[in-house]
């Protein structure tokens, strides 16, 4: 092997892997042997590779991406399971679906836990429901509060839930009847990925769903409550009321 | 494919795929553009892919045609021409290479052709072999190794520590306006 072809080589050799083959390999490491230049510039090729691949690593991914990511394969799916619905006529089927997702049927991503980030969420929550769920909703761009009136003592959780492919933020209280009862309230914006005519209430073996477009202050959003038990009276202040959003 | 399926697939190659168009682009922006339009794209495409463990090269191979199709109109490189590229009969200094400024890598990178700055990029994301390499670009396998060859031999020379000072006030590259310094000449476009 001549120093020319050595140098290709050099540039080629993988330090990790060889893939020159054994005969271009061995070739090279007989010229290695006898040529100091050759063996020399082959340490420089080490060198430079081993600076070469941090560098070229070196890239910071922005924080936001991957959540623009999920949201944007959420919105592709919601499409066509939007398509499918509307083909089979199946609106009462998105809201058994929602049922569904209430109860976990459907998993879906693995996030990044950060623990701080969590801890301060809780504190929030814990300290203010009413208001935490307000900044909440205004964050997302939703009227502040909800259309009925919660007991926010009850309240377990505001979040988003993925419904369809898509986030969709919900709140969630328990019963004050003291068993396993709960509500959670999804906010669908009017503006959403989601074709909302002809939403209706739902009936499903365990839990209710009830529609609830929104009027004035609470135009611009349209809420489902999904929720065990026969209404929503276990989770309102006043218990003796109504316990039907419409 | 359930929306988990989807998910994983993102959460398994996001950070690579932006990594690796951000160093094809030379743009923040652009590299976030070229991922999500390569998800996008991807999702779409979902039953194409035969082989699950296929899914990287698949996905890089989808966003690099993204990327020739975005650069094709636009007259905006100034990159090295190929015969610039690398004399292999330079003789490196046998002196151990101190650490590379990722911008400056960036600035040595938009400079070269994009058919030497891609195979460039996949040789040093490791998990390419030089048949992996082959395939993204459908070029012979000779013909990867001589561009990276030469590649390898023009980036050496430029980032070798006497071109280290060299005009990048604020450390960020060029884009594409600027010429390149150091000591190859430098012409509009490449066919
Ligand atoms: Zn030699």
């Amino acid at each position: 092997m001549e120093c020319r072809d050595a140098q290709f080589y050099l540039r080629l050799r993988r330090h990790t892997t060889d893939e020159l083959g054994p005969d271009v390999a061995g070739t090279l490491e007989g010229h290695l042997a006898i040529c100091p230049a050759c063996a020399a510039d082959g340490r420089a090729a080490v060198s430079f590779d081993r600076a070469l691949t941090a560098a070229m690593r070196a890239v910071p991914v922005p924080s936001g991406l991957r959540e623009k990511l999920f949201t944007q394969a959420a919105s592709a799916q919601g499409a066509v399971l939007r398509h499918k619905l509307y083909r089979t006529g199946g609106l009462v089927t998105a809201a058994v679906l929602l049922i569904g997702i209430g109860f976990g049927v459907f998993s879906s991503t693995r996030p990044k836990a950060d623990s701080e980030l969590l801890t301060r969420t809780a504190t929030d929550q814990a300290n203010d429901p009413a208001g935490s769920v307000g900044r909440f909703l205004a964050a997302k761009k939703l009227p502040d509060r909800l259309p009925m009136p919660f007991d926010y003592d009850l309240l377990v959780h505001v979040g988003t839930d993925e419904v369809q492919g898509q986030q969709v933020p919900v709140v969630v209280f328990r019963s004050s009847n003291g068993d396993s009862g709960f509500a959670k309230v999804y906010i669908f914006k009017s503006d959403s990925r989601f074709d909302l005519r002809g939403l209706q209430d739902a009936q499903g073996s365990h839990a209710r769903a009830q529609v609830l477009v929104g009027q004035d202050k609470f135009r611009g959003a349209t809420y489902v409550f999904v929720h065990t038990g026969r209404d929503l009276k276990p989770f309102l202040l006043n218990r003796n009321g109504g316990g039907n959003p419409a | 494919m359930p929306s988990g399926g989807l998910h994983h697939l993102i959460d398994a190659h996001y950070e690579a795929l932006y990594r690796y168009a951000y160093r094809l682009s030379g743009s923040a922006a652009d590299a976030e553009d070229l991922t999500q339009e390569t998800f996008g794209k991807a999702l779409a495409r979902l039953p194409q892919l035969r082989e699950p463990d296929r899914a990287r090269a698949w996905l890089f191979r989808i966003l690099r045609n993204l990327y020739l199709h975005k650069v094709r109109d636009q007259k905006r490189h100034k990159v090295v021409p190929l015969d610039a590229v690398g004399d292999l009969a330079d003789r490196d200094t046998d002196q151990e290479m101190p650490e590379i400024d990722p911008a400056k890598l960036q600035q040595a990178l938009n400079e070269l052709d994009e058919a030497f700055r891609t195979p460039i990029i996949l040789f040093y994301f490791e998990e390419f072999s030089y048949r992996d390499i082959a395939e993204q670009m459908d070029l012979p396998i000779g013909t990867v190794m001589s561009r990276l060859a030469r590649g390898k031999a023009y980036l050496r020379n430029r980032l070798a520590p006497e071109h280290g000072t060299d005009n990048d006030p604020d450390g960020t590259g060029p884009r594409h306006e600027k010429a390149a310094p150091g000591p190859k000449k430098v012409t509009d476009g490449v066919p």
